[in-house]
């Protein structure tokens, strides 16, 4: 089959046997193509979507891509992470739509994001959730409080008390638990305070909260974001005292949980009536940046589980946090990000980075 | 950011004129201040979550352009 046929076979298979969802841009495009079809499965946080998988996802552990055959002619590549899916009914099915022109390949466990696995040290960008919570955000930067003096850690309300929802002392874990943290061992805070966001149409300025750190026992890298490799690389030395405001054209980065390492661009700025869906509710943000992406090829920004990461400029100056966004819109149609002004999140939390 | 032909205060004003204006008007997510697409002047950010709303939006607003982004719904990531 032709290049094209391959990557059109794919979007079929996303849609028909992977029970993708369709991205809106997706529909009436004259080819489909794989990209604008996203698995549910990780799209979900449990504030958005609080009732469990009840069925197997049919996607597990098989990623598709396209090898050559002969000449310009391709083959669909289905690249399968477990033995016991190499014989599976699934795989049956993507080989049956190829019509024969597929090829099966066992290509072994793949290891996880650096991200989303226990940090020693502990990074910016690392997966973070309470422990009592299925989902997973993002560690932002470590914190002072100022009232009570302590070190900690910055993130979203939405990820540290899931939307007002946490007592305050509960545990914070790294990693969160959608990435398998265990409060057994994997604790390194405790809730402290939130700002609590409102929703009946009230203009909220930031969604986030401070959790102070415990004894963890475990070392803490407070001024490195990095990069997106398995064996992470420092990328960006952060400068915490410095504070910017962002401007719009500002090229900035972010290192989070589910996209690693982006670079972005601030699209606009003082962005008000951002309306938001919190899971439980629709609440309105007013004073908010918005950030397209500006990588080549596209990628998005950021993705759900970035929510907490810093933003931050090419000097490492601290410039806002993400929390919120969408999955289209923008340059390549990977969706425009929201963030809260920093200076508005230290000091409505009444923090100092550090 | 470069000079542009408003100052951020008058896109502010022209903005809340904006935000006035269509305060009712069903599908906005968001008004913000951006860029326009010369690069030569600050324009108004619209974001919107269907298209049938983007072209129910006016190209220019008290003299800066319109910049409509069509980006179904926002979430909390």
């Amino acid at each position: 089959m032709r290049l094209e046929s391959a990557l059109e076979l794919q979007a079929i298979i996303f849609s028909t046997i992977f029970n993708f969802v369709e991205l809106p841009a997706a529909a009436g495009m004259e080819q489909a193509l794989p990209g604008l079809y996203l698995d549910p499965y990780l799209l979900e946080t449990k504030a958005a979507y609080p009732k469990k998988a009840t069925r197997k996802r049919a996607a597990e552990d098989i990623a598709l891509g396209v090898s050559q055959a002969n000449g310009d002619e391709a083959k669909l590549a289905v690249l399968v992470q477990s033995r016991n899916q190499l014989q599976s009914r699934v795989v049956e099915q993507i080989v049956e739509s190829a019509k024969g022109e597929a090829e099966v390949l066992y290509v072994g466990r793949q290891k996880p994001l650096w991200t989303t696995s226990r940090n020693d040290p502990i990074r910016l960008g690392a997966s973070i959730s309470p422990t009592t919570v299925e989902y997973a955000g993002t560690l932002g930067c470590f914190c002072r409080d100022e009232i009570s003096g302590r070190d900690g850690i910055l993130s979203n309300n939405h990820v540290l008390a899931d939307v007002n929802n946490i007592a305050i002392g509960t545990t914070i874990m790294q990693p969160g638990a959608r990435d398998r943290g265990r409060p057994a061992s994997d604790v390194i805070a405790e809730l402290l305070r939130f700002v609590p966001v409102q929703f009946g149409g009230i203009p909220n300025l930031v969604d986030c909260a401070v959790a102070a750190l415990t004894g963890h026992g475990r070392s803490e890298d407070r001024r490195t974001l990095y990069d997106s490799s398995d064996e992470p690389q420092p990328a960006v030395t952060l400068q915490p005292g410095q504070l910017v405001e962002a401007v719009p054209g500002m090229t900035v980065f972010k290192t989070g949980r589910t996209t690693r390492h982006t670079r972005g661009r601030v699209r606009a700025v003082n962005v008000n009536n951002y309306l938001v869906d919190m899971g439980v509710g629709v609440a309105r943000f007013d004073g908010q940046i918005a950030i397209e992406m500006d990588m080549s090829p596209a990628q998005a920004f950021s993705r759900p589980g970035d929510s907490g990461s810093l933003i931050v400029d090419e000097e490492g100056r601290p410039v806002g946090l993400l929390f919120a966004g969408s999955a289209s819109g923008g340059p390549g149609n990977v969706g425009i990000t929201g963030a809260n002004p920093i200076s508005s999140v230290t000091s409505q939390l009444g923090v100092t980075l550090i | 950011m470069a000079d542009t032909k408003h100052s951020m205060k008058e896109a502010i004003e022209i903005q809340r004129a904006f935000e006035e204006r269509f305060a009712g008007f069903d599908g906005v997510v968001g008004v913000g201040i951006c860029l326009n697409i010369g690069r030569d002047d600050l324009a108004l950010s619209v974001q919107v979550a269907r298209n049938k709303q983007a072209a129910q939006l006016p190209k220019t607003f008290d003299g800066l352009d319109v910049m409509v982004d069509v980006v179904g719904d926002v979430r909390a990531f």
